[in-house]
C-alpha cells in the first residue's frame, strides 16, 4: 500500500500516526532512559528509579514532537530515524560494555 | 498534525482526553477521596464512633494487654491521632513466628478500653484501590489500563499548556451565563489554578505505575546485588515465662522525651518482652520527617524499663539522589507526610482536577451540539458523560447509604456495598444514554445532591452516637466528612440551580441553544479528515 493511497485514508492516518508516536515514542524512551542510566553509572533500585521517571518525561515528549509535526511522511521517518540511532547507539554500547 | 503547532496541541489535547474522559474522572475522583481514605473507613464503622481518646489512652491499651495478652513476647500499640480515634493492639503469641500484619488484633475504645466490633466495610480502601486496580478484572490488566489513561492524560495536560495563547490570563477569567465560553473558562481555571498539583500527581501516579507499564525495568535488569534490607520478618516466639508487669510504667517521661528530641507526636509504641526484665518500649512518629526515604522516613526512640533511652533511631535520609526523588515522588502522590491542612490542601486540588477532567468531558459535547447533534458518536459520548460524572456522584452517594442502611450482620455485607455501588452507577449509565440532555443531568445531579445532603442526618440516626455526641467531643474525623458531604451536596445543588436557571432564561428570553463562541479555535484538519 503507497503513501498516496493512504493519504486517500484519512482515519487509517491518524491511526498509524498515532501508533508511529505510542509504539515508536515508547520504544525511543525506553532505549534513550536506558542510555541515561548507563551513562550515569546508576545501578539496581537507583537506576530502576531514575529510568521510572526519565521514561515519562521522554515519552510524554515525543509524543508531542511526534504530533506537532506538520507531515505525517515526515513524522514517520522522524520517529524511524531516532529509534535507529538510539537502538544502535545503545546495542553499541552493550557490545562495548560486554 | 498538519496544520499549525497550536492547532495539533488542540487535537492531541482533546483526543487524548476525551477518550481517556470517563475513567479518568472515576479515578480522580476516586483518588481524591483518597486523601482520606482512613476518615472515610472511620465513618463507615459507626461502632468507632464511642471512642473519645484522652491523655490516658496508652494506659488502657497497656492494661488491656496485660490481662488479655500476657504471655505474648512482643505487643504493637497504634495510638489514636489526628485520623483515628480507636486503639489498634496487635501481639505475637507464644509459639507464633513473628509476621507482619498476622497474630491477633483489637480495637478498643479509647478511654474506656472496650473492644469495638466493628462492622465489616470495604471503607476508604475500595476507593483508595479503584483509583489504581479498578475493580472486577486482573490486577494487571488493571493497573496496565490505568497506567495508559494516565499516560493520555499527562500528554493532554502538557499539550493543554502548549496550547493556551495566555496561560496566565485564565487564572482570572470566568464569563458566566455563556454556555460555552462559561465551560471553557471553568475548564480552564480548574486545569490553570492546580496546575503545577496536575502535574505533580499525573507524574507521581505514572512512576508509581512504572514495574507495571515498564516490565523490562525489573529487579536484575540493571546489574549489581540487590539490597534486601537486613534478615527476614520471622523468627521463634519465645517461651511461656512468668511475667511480672510495671504497673505504671513511665510514658509519660518516655513520650515528652521522643516528643522533644524529633518534633512530632507519638504514633505507635511497641513493647517487646512484657513483664520482664528486659522490656524495651520503642516509640514511632506519626508524620514522617524526612521523606527522601520514602517509607523508612519515621523515628524511633528506645527506652528500658525504668524509662532511661537506649536507643534513637532518625529518620533514614537517601543517598542517591535519583532514588530520593522518586521518593518524594511517591510520597507526594500519596501524601505520607501530609499533616490536616495539607490533606485538605491537597484534596482542594484533587477536586479541582476532577473538574477539570468533568467540564472537559462537558465542554466536548457543548462545542459539538450544532454540527453533531443526532449523530451516534456525538449522542453515545453526550449520554456516556451524563452516566459517568453525574451517575458517579450518584453511586458515591449510594455506596456511603448502603453502608449504613445494610445490616451490620450481613454476610459478605462489604462486597455488597461495592455491588451497589456498581448497580447504580450501571443504572445512571443507562439513565444517562436514555436522557442525555439537560433533564439526565438534572434528574441525576438531584438525586446525587440529596443523598449528600442527607448523609449527615443518616449519620446521626445510624450510627451509636449522634452528630450532637460528635460536636460534644470534638470528633473531628466524623464531623469533617459530614461537613464534606454538606459542601459536596452544595456543589451539586448548585449544579442543579444553574441547569434549572439556564433552562428557564432560554425559555423567557428565546435565546439560541449554543451562541456563537468569541474564542473559536480552528478544527484540526487531516489530509481530507476532521478535528
Amino acid at each position: 500500500m503507497t503513501i498516496l493511497t493512504l493519504s486517500t485514508h484519512p482515519k487509517l492516518l491518524v491511526t498509524l500516526r498515532t501508533l508511529c508516536a505510542v509504539v515508536g515514542g515508547y520504544a525511543a524512551s525506553a532505549c534513550l532512559s536506558l542510555l541515561f542510566a548507563q551513562w550515569l553509572g546508576l545501578t539496581e533500585r537507583p537506576a530502576e528509579a531514575f529510568i521510572k521517571m526519565v521514561f515519562f518525561v521522554v515519552f510524554c515528549t515525543l509524543i508531542i514532537w511526534s504530533f506537532a509535526i506538520n507531515s505525517h511522511k515526515k513524522a514517520f521517518i522522524h520517529m524511524a530515524g531516532l529509534n535507529a540511532v538510539v537502538w544502535a547507539v545503545y546495542l553499541a554500547t552493550q557490545g562495548v560494555s560486554a | 498534525m498538519t496544520g499549525s503547532l497550536r492547532q495539533s496541541m488542540t487535537w492531541l489535547h482533546t483526543w487524548s482526553s476525551i477518550t481517556a474522559g470517563w475513567i479518568l474522572f472515576a479515578i480522580f475522583l476516586t483518588g481524591t477521596l483518597s486523601f482520606f481514605r482512613n476518615e472515610i473507613s472511620y465513618w463507615m464503622q459507626p461502632e468507632l464512633h464511642q471512642s473519645v481518646p484522652n491523655e490516658q489512652s496508652v494506659i488502657v491499651a497497656y492494661d488491656y494487654l496485660t490481662e488479655n495478652a500476657a504471655q505474648a513476647n512482643e505487643w504493637q500499640i497504634s495510638l489514636p491521632d489526628a485520623r483515628k480515634n480507636t486503639l489498634d493492639l496487635s501481639w505475637t503469641s507464644p509459639g507464633e513466628a513473628r509476621e507482619r500484619r498476622r497474630g491477633p488484633r483489637v480495637q478498643l475504645d479509647a478511654s474506656t478500653g472496650e473492644p469495638l466490633e466493628a462492622r465489616q466495610t470495604a471503607g476508604g480502601n475500595f476507593l483508595y484501590r479503584f483509583h489504581f486496580e479498578l475493580y472486577g478484572m486482573p490486577r494487571e490488566v488493571a493497573r496496565w489500563l490505568v497506567g495508559i489513561v494516565s499516560m493520555m492524560m499527562f500528554v493532554g495536560i502538557i499539550s493543554g499548556v502548549i496550547m493556551h495563547r495566555k496561560i496566565f490570563a485564565d487564572f482570572f477569567m470566568f464569563r458566566p451565563g455563556k454556555k460555552l465560553l462559561s465551560w471553557i473558562d471553568g475548564h480552564a481555571i480548574s486545569a490553570v489554578l492546580a496546575l503545577p498539583f496536575h502535574i505533580m500527581i499525573t507524574f507521581s501516579g505514572l512512576i508509581l505505575l512504572g514495574n507495571t507499564l515498564m516490565p523490562w525495568n525489573g529487579e536484575g535488569h540493571h546489574g549489581g546485588p540487590r539490597d534486601r534490607g537486613a534478615g527476614g520478618g520471622d523468627r521463634p516466639a519465645a517461651v511461656q515465662v512468668a511475667k511480672d508487669f510495671d504497673d505504671n510504667p513511665p510514658f509519660d517521661k518516655m513520650f515528652r522525651q521522643f516528643e522533644q528530641l524529633w518534633q512530632v507526636p507519638v504514633d505507635t509504641l511497641s513493647i517487646s518482652k512484657p513483664g520482664t526484665n528486659k522490656v524495651t518500649y520503642t516509640l514511632g512518629g506519626g508524620n514522617r520527617t524526612e521523606l527522601s526515604a520514602g517509607r523508612g522516613g519515621e523515628t524511633s526512640f528506645t527506652f528500658d524499663r525504668n524509662g532511661e533511652q537506649i536507643s534513637t533511631r532518625p529518620a533514614n535520609s537517601e543517598e542517591n539522589t535519583a532514588q530520593a526523588v522518586y521518593n518524594y515522588f511517591d510520597m507526594l502522590h500519596q501524601a505520607r507526610f501530609a499533616d490536616t491542612p495539607t490533606r485538605w490542601l491537597l484534596f482542594f486540588a484533587g477536586i479541582l482536577g476532577t473538574i477539570m477532567v468533568g467540564t472537559g468531558s462537558v465542554l466536548w459535547a457543548v462545542k459539538r451540539s450544532k454540527q453533531q447533534m443526532g449523530q451516534f458518536g456525538f449522542e453515545l459520548i453526550r449520554g456516556l458523560n451524563v452516566g459517568t460524572i453525574a451517575g458517579l456522584m450518584t453511586a458515591c452517594g449510594s455506596y456511603f447509604w448502603a453502608n449504613r442502611l445494610l445490616s451490620a450482620e450481613l454476610a459478605s455485607r462489604s462486597g455488597w456495598e461495592i455491588n451497589i455501588f456498581f448497580i447504580v452507577w450501571a443504572m445512571g449509565i443507562v439513565g444517562g444514554l436514555i436522557w442525555r440532555d439537560r433533564k439526565g443531568w438534572l434528574v441525576q445531579l438531584s438525586l446525587a445532591g440529596t443523598l449528600f445532603t442527607l448523609l449527615p442526618i443518616l449519620d446521626s440516626i445510624t450510627s451509636s452516637t449522634s452528630v450532637f455526641f460528635a460536636l460534644t467531643t470534638a470528633d473531628w474525623i466524623r464531623l469533617s466528612f459530614d461537613i464534606s458531604c454538606l459542601l459536596i451536596a452544595a456543589v451539586l445543588w448548585l449544579s442543579v440551580y444553574y441547569l434549572a436557571v439556564q433552562k428557564k432564561g432560554r425559555r423567557g428570553r428565546n435565546v439560541p441553544a449554543s451562541p456563537a463562541p468569541k474564542r473559536k479555535v480552528k478544527p484540526l484538519k487531516t489530509a481530507g479528515g476532521e478535528a
